[in-house]
C-alpha cells in the first residue's frame, strides 16, 4: 500500500474514532512545563555555578502566556585583571567579604565570590489579526550585587504565503550595580588599596532588533537579522582591576576597572536550518558578526547537527567558534615611567578585565534527547568550552557544562 | 586539570563537514516557490529557528559572561553582573 | 423512499436481510441488516438516520444554524468550533498536505461561476481567475480550536460529509448491534461485516450509461466503496467535456477525467478522498490509483 493510501487510512481512522469518544478537549495539552538543571564547573577551580531553570507555557485560542524562572548559585574565583604578584603566594581576597584591600604586597589576581541569583520572567504572546503577532514581556533579575529590570515587545508579520515573516523588537533594561560588600561602586580608575567607595551605579539599555525570516524551499527556512543596543552609565566592573606595573611586572599600584560611559552594539545575524534530503536529520547553521564602539568586533559560528537514531531519540553534536578583538581600552597593565609612576590613560578608559581581551572560544558538545512519552521529552547535554587569551594574565580559561532538561506537556 | 586544543582540528572537521556535503549546500541554497503542503518537513521541533529555547537562554547568558559580545538572534532585556 | 414526511422509514425484508430505507444528505439512505427482529431492525434504521440528520445539519451549507454558516459568515473574525468539526478540519487538512493542495474544503465558492447541468455555459477566464482569489486553505488560520477565514471564503465539508455520514453511522450501529450489516447513503457504502447466511454483500457499480444494468458486482466481505463521477453533471462546449470536479489550484475542470470512479478502502472516508484525488488526475486517474495500490473501478464515456 502506498504512502498516500496508508495516510489516508490513519487519518480517516483517527478522525472517525476521535468522534466516538464524544468529549474531546478543545486543546488537548494546554500547559508545558520545561525544567532543567544545569552545572558549569571551570577548571583549576574558579567558577562553577548551579542553575536551575523552569518555564511554564500557557497555550490557549490567544496565544502563549510563559513564566519562567532562574535560580543561579555561583561561587569560585575569577581573575582580577591585576598582574600575579611574584613575590607572595597566591591569597584570595573576597568581594563579598572585606574588599580586597587586604594589604601591601597582597595578590588581588583573583577575586573569590559566592553569590545567588533569582530571575523571574514573564511574557505573552498574541496573534492581534491574521499573520499579526505581538509579544511583550519582563525580567527581573537579582543577586546580592545586581539588580536588572527588563521589558520587551515583538511584533512579527506573515506574508499572506506564510513564506516570509518580518518581525521587529524593542527592548528596556534599567540595571543597577554595586559591590556586595560596600553597597557601591569603587572610583573609576582610584587606587585600590585607597578604597574610596563612589556611588551605586546605574545602567540603561535600550536593544533593537529588525528581523526577517523565509522559507526558502521544501526543508530549509533561513532567518537574518540586525540588532543595535544603545547603553548609557556605569559600565565598569566594580570587581576588575589594572595593575601599574614595570616592564618586569613588578607591581606598582594596582586601580579599579574604569570603561566608558556608553556602549554602541550593533550585529548581522544570519541562520539556517535544513532537514538533509531523504532524512529526518537537521542542521542548524549559524553566523553573527559582532561590532562595538569599544573597538571589540567578534565573529561567532555555531553548528548543530541533529541525527535521529529513531523516532524516538536522537543524538546532536554541537559545536561553537568564536573569536573577537580586544576593546581599545583593554590592557593586560598599566605602563609606569621613569620615576616609576604610573601612567594613567589620557581618557580614562583602563581595563583588564579578560573577557575584553583578544580571545578565541572554542565550545564542542553533545546531546542527546529522547521521547519517553507522546508528552514527555528528556535531553541531556554535555559540553566543553575552551577559550585563550591574547595577553590576559590567565591566558586560557576551560569550562564542562552539564544539563539535564525535562518537558512535559499536560 | 583537562584542557586539550581542538579548535584547530575542530576547523579542519567543518571543511571536511562541508566539502562532502557539496549536495547538502546545494539542497540549502536552492530556493524554489514552496506550497504550503510541502511544508510537511517544516512543521517538526527540530526545524524551528529555535528549537531548544530553554537551552539558547542559559547558552545566550553564559557567553554573554565569559566574552565581549551579545544579542543578535532576539532581543530580551534583562542582564546580570556575571563574572 | 421519501413519502413526504420527513423522518418517514421503509422497512423491506430480503431474505434474511432487512432493508431499512430513509433521505438525507438529499441521498436515498439505507442499512441493510442480517437479523430476524423487525424491531430492533427499525431501531437501527432510526439510529442511522439520526446519525445521518446530525451531521447534515451539522456541515449542510443549506442551514444557518450551523458551524459551517457561522464560519462562511464570519467575515475574518475568528470562529471557535466544537470538537468534532475540529477533528474534520484537522482532517481536511491532512488531506490537503497529502494531495498537494488538489483537497481543498474552501474551493466551493468556485460554483458561484461553474454550474454543471449539462449546458454549455462555460465561464470566462476572468470571473474563475477573480474567485479564485478566495480559494486556498493555505490563506485560512486553524489552529485548534480557532478557525479564521478571510473575508470572502467559504469552506463547503460537502466532499467528505456523506462519506464521513457512513462511518460515523458504522461506528453508531456498531455500537448496538453485533448483526452483520451495510449502510449505503447515496452510494457511497461500508459494510461492518460479512452476511452468514450470502458469505459476503453484494454490491453492483452502476454503468455511468443510464438503462444499462451493473457493469460490475463486487463481493464485499467488509470495507468500503466509494464512486466519484460526472455521469449527469458536467458542460459541454465546442466538443470539450468538462466534468464537475474543479482543480482548487486552477478554477478549472479536470479534462478527460473518467466518468466514474469506484475504490475500496477501509473506511467510506478514505475511499472517497482517493476517488475524489483519481479523478482530479484526468487522464492520468487510473495511473494514479496504479501507483497508489488502490482497488478501483474506472469507468470512461465511450461517446
Amino acid at each position: 500500500m502506498s504512502t498516500l493510501q496508508h495516510r489516508l487510512r490513519l487519518a480517516a481512522c483517527s478522525l472517525i474514532a476521535a468522534a466516538g469518544t464524544s468529549e474531546v478537549q478543545a486543546v488537548e495539552s494546554p500547559w508545558q512545563v520545561d525544567t532543567s538543571y544545569l552545572s558549569y564547573t571551570e577548571a583549576d577551580d574558579r567558577v562553577s555555578v548551579s542553575k536551575t531553570l523552569a518555564n511554564l507555557n500557557r497555550i490557549s485560542d490567544q496565544g502563549v502566556v510563559s513564566v519562567s524562572l532562574v535560580h543561579d548559585t555561583m561561587s569560585g574565583a575569577s581573575p582580577t585583571g591585576a598582574i600575579r604578584s611574584s613575590d607572595s603566594a597566591v591569597s584570595y581576597t573576597s568581594a563579598s567579604g572585606s574588599g580586597v584591600s587586604a594589604g601591601s604586597g597582597g595578590d588581588y589576581s583573583l577575586g573569590e565570590f559566592e553569590d545567588t541569583r533569582i530571575q523571574a520572567g514573564l511574557g505573552v504572546e498574541r496573534e492581534h489579526s491574521r499573520g499579526l503577532t505581538l509579544s511583550y514581556g519582563g525580567v527581573v533579575s537579582q543577586e546580592s550585587d545586581y539588580e536588572s529590570l527588563g521589558a520587551n515587545v515583538g511584533i512579527a508579520r506573515e506574508s499572506v504565503d506564510k513564506i516570509t515573516t518580518y518581525n521587529a523588537g524593542l527592548a528596556l533594561t534599567t540595571d543597577t550595580i554595586y559591590r556586595s560588600d560596600s553597597g557601591s561602586t569603587p572610583e573609576p580608575l582610584g587606587n585600590v588599596q585607597q578604597g574610596r567607595p563612589f556611588s551605586e551605579g546605574s545602567r540603561d539599555t535600550v536593544d533593537g532588533l529588525l528581523g526577517v525570516s523565509r522559507v526558502l524551499n521544501r526543508s530549509t527556512i533561513a532567518q537574518a537579522t540586525v540588532s543595535f543596543g544603545l547603553s548609557e552609565g556605569y559600565h565598569s566592573d566594580p570587581y576588575k582591576i589594572i595593575s601599574a606595573a614595570d616592564d618586569q611586572d613588578r607591581i606598582l599600584a594596582n586601580f579599579h576597572d574604569s570603561r566608558p560611559a556608553s556602549r554602541f552594539r550593533t550585529t548581522v545575524f544570519g541562520k539556517v536550518v535544513h532537514q538533509i534530503k531523504d532524512t529526518i536529520n537537521t542542521i542548524h547553521l549559524s553566523y553573527r558578526l559582532y561590532q562595538d564602539d569599544w573597538g571589540v568586533q567578534s565573529h561567532t559560528a555555531d553548528v548543530r547537527y541533529r541525527h535521529q537514531l529513531s523516532k524516538r531519540h536522537y543524538l546532536e553534536p554541537h559545536l561553537r567558534l568564536y573569536r573577537q578583538t580586544a576593546a581599545d581600552f583593554y590592557n593586560r597593565r598599566l605602563r609606569v615611567d621613569e620615576g616609576l609612576n604610573p601612567i594613567l590613560p589620557e581618557n580614562g578608559f583602563a581595563s583588564a578585565d579578560y573577557r575584553l581581551d583578544t580571545m578565541t572560544s572554542s565550545t564542542l558538545g553533545l546531546k542527546y534527547g529522547v521521547k519517553l512519552a507522546a508528552s514527555t521529552d528528556l535531553r541531556f547535554r554535555v559540553e566543553y568550552l575552551d577559550q585563550s587569551f591574547s595577553t590576559a594574565d590567565y591566558d586560557t580559561n576551560s569550562a564542562v557544562i552539564f544539563q539535564t532538561s525535562f518537558k512535559y506537556r499536560f | 586539570m583537562f584542557r586539550f586544543k581542538f579548535s584547530h582540528l575542530a576547523t579542519v572537521g567543518v571543511c571536511v563537514t562541508l566539502l562532502s556535503g557539496c549536495s547538502t549546500t546545494r539542497d540549502i541554497l536552492t530556493i524554489s516557490d514552496v506550497k504550503p503542503w510541502q511544508r510537511g518537513a517544516l512543521a517538526g521541533e527540530n526545524m524551528q529557528l529555535v528549537s531548544d529555547p530553554l537551552e539558547q537562554g542559559v547558552d545566550e547568558h553564559i557567553y554573554f559572561s565569559k566574552e565581549a559580545s551579545s544579542g543578535g538572534a532576539r532581543v530580551q532585556g534583562g542582564g546580570c553582573g556575571c563574572n | 423512499m421519501n413519502t413526504g414526511e420527513h423522518r418517514a422509514i421503509k422497512l423491506t425484508q430480503r431474505g434474511a436481510v432487512w432493508v431499512g430505507e430513509f433521505r438525507a444528505m438529499a441521498s436515498p439512505c439505507e442499512i441493510q441488516v442480517e437479523i430476524k427482529s423487525k424491531k430492533q431492525a427499525t431501531h437501527l434504521t432510526r439510529l442511522a438516520q439520526r446519525e445521518a440528520e446530525r451531521i447534515e445539519k451539522l456541515f449542510s451549507r443549506y442551514r444557518h444554524d450551523n458551524v459551517v454558516h457561522r464560519i462562511n459568515t464570519a467575515n475574518g473574525q475568528t470562529i471557535t468550533v466544537d470538537a468534532e468539526t475540529a477533528n474534520i478540519l484537522d482532517f481536511a487538512n491532512q488531506c490537503y498536505l497529502l494531495s498537494e493542495g488538489l483537497f481543498d474544503i474552501t474551493s466551493g465558492v468556485l460554483r458561484e461561476v461553474w454550474r454543471f447541468d449539462g449546458s454549455d455555459r462555460v465561464p470566462d477566464a476572468d470571473a474563475v481567475a477573480q474567485l479564485l482569489h478566495h480559494v486556498g486553505w493555505q490563506k485560512v488560520t486553524w489552529s485548534n480550536p480557532c478557525f479564521t477565514c478571510p473575508p470572502g471564503m467559504q469552506i463547503d465539508l460537502g466532499g467528505i460529509g456523506k462519506e464521513y455520514a457512513v462511518d460515523r453511522t458504522v461506528a453508531v450501529l456498531s455500537a448496538h448491534c453485533q448483526a452483520p450489516f451495510l449502510v449505503n447513503f447515496g452510494g457511497d457504502l461500508h459494510a461492518a461485516k460479512a452476511p452468514a447466511s450470502a458469505g459476503s454483500w453484494s454490491v453492483g457499480i452502476e454503468s455511468v450509461q443510464q438503462g444499462l444494468p451493473s457493469i460490475k458486482t463486487i463481493a464485499l466481505a467488509r470495507g468500503a466503496l466509494t464512486t466519484s463521477g460526472d455521469a449527469r453533471r458536467f458542460l459541454l462546449k465546442n466538443g470539450v467535456r468538462y466534468s464537475h470536479v474543479l482543480n482548487p489550484l486552477t478554477g478549472w475542470p479536470v479534462e478527460n477525467a473518467p466518468s466514474s470512479v469506484t475504490v475500496a478502502g477501509n473506511t467510506c472516508t478514505e475511499a472517497g478522498i482517493l476517488s475524489t484525488l483519481a479523478l482530479l488526475q484526468g487522464a492520468d486517474a487510473e495511473q494514479f490509483l496504479d501507483e497508489h495500490g488502490v482497488t478501483y473501478w474506472c469507468q470512461r464515456d465511450t461517446q
